[in-house]
């Protein structure tokens, strides 16, 4: 790791204190996990796709009686209908 | 260059992960935001109506869990503590559009036929925010304009 300094705000450091003191960590731990949150949603990895075409593969599966998408999305559709006539 | 951010309704998401065609437009829609193309942006409510429309079609729990992991390890959480009435039809569609302005997200995208037919007022208020409402189709053709922009030109105010 590489020593750098970042100008903070008092509300901003005020925050983190608490935080860190919430999760008994450090303020650096949490600067470092921020941005690590920042890289991973700027620079996704294929493991977010795998992932997703894992889960929606699983559920594909699940979905008994083979109901084609016009089926599922009629389906969404009632459930809207029905959330709104008894809203 | 800052990306696109959008607000989606629980339909969509839900036929996302639901759809056999890979190639449907919901499912399109995830694998454009999973591959950094857009941020999205999703409320606690808004997971809670996906989690109820999955369970709804009778998924086993651990695979509704599945959806949940997938968006909210990887969208933005957005907290909506207001609950105010935007002026929707259904007073149920108020958090999407409370989301889509308080994340300052410049697509709401649906293919709900409330959601497309605002009331002109709510039209004007989320439009001064920058927030336009989007079928799918809509949106990718929205997106694509994007990619073709030369940079810096994002300073201009597109969504109008």
């Amino acid at each position: 790791m590489e020593r750098t300094q970042i100008y903070l705000d008092e509300e901003q450091k005020r925050k983190l204190r608490l935080i860190a003191a919430d999760e008994g960590g450090n303020v650096s731990d949490l600067i470092r996990s921020a941005i690590d949150r920042l890289l991973d949603d700027r620079f996704p990895t294929v493991d977010r796709l795998t992932k997703y075409h894992e889960v929606r593969k699983r559920i594909v599966e699940s979905l008994d009686g083979g109901a084609t998408d016009e089926e599922i999305e009629a389906a969404f559709r009632r459930m809207r209908a029905l959330r709104r006539e008894t809203a | 260059m800052p990306r696109v951010r959008v607000v989606a309704d629980a339909m969509i998401l839900a036929a996302g992960f639901a759809f056999r065609n890979p190639g449907s437009a919901s499912s399109r829609f995830i694998q454009e935001w999973l591959d950094g193309e857009f941020e999205l942006r999703v409320s606690g409510k808004l997971v809670g109506e996906v989690v109820k429309t999955l369970d709804q079609l009778g998924l086993e729990r651990p695979d509704v869990q599945g959806v949940v992991d997938v968006l909210c390890f990887d969208a933005m959480a957005i907290v909506t503590l207001r609950h105010l009435r935007m002026g929707c039809s259904d007073p149920d569609d108020d958090h999407l559009l409370e989301a889509a302005v308080s994340s300052r997200a410049q697509f709401i995208v649906s293919e709900d036929r409330a959601l497309l037919n605002l009331r002109p007022h709510v039209l004007r208020y989320l439009r001064a925010r920058g927030v336009s409402v989007v079928p799918l189709g809509r949106f990718f053709d929205a997106l694509d304009a994007v990619r073709r922009q030369p940079p810096f030109s994002c300073l201009i105010p597109w969504a109008a």
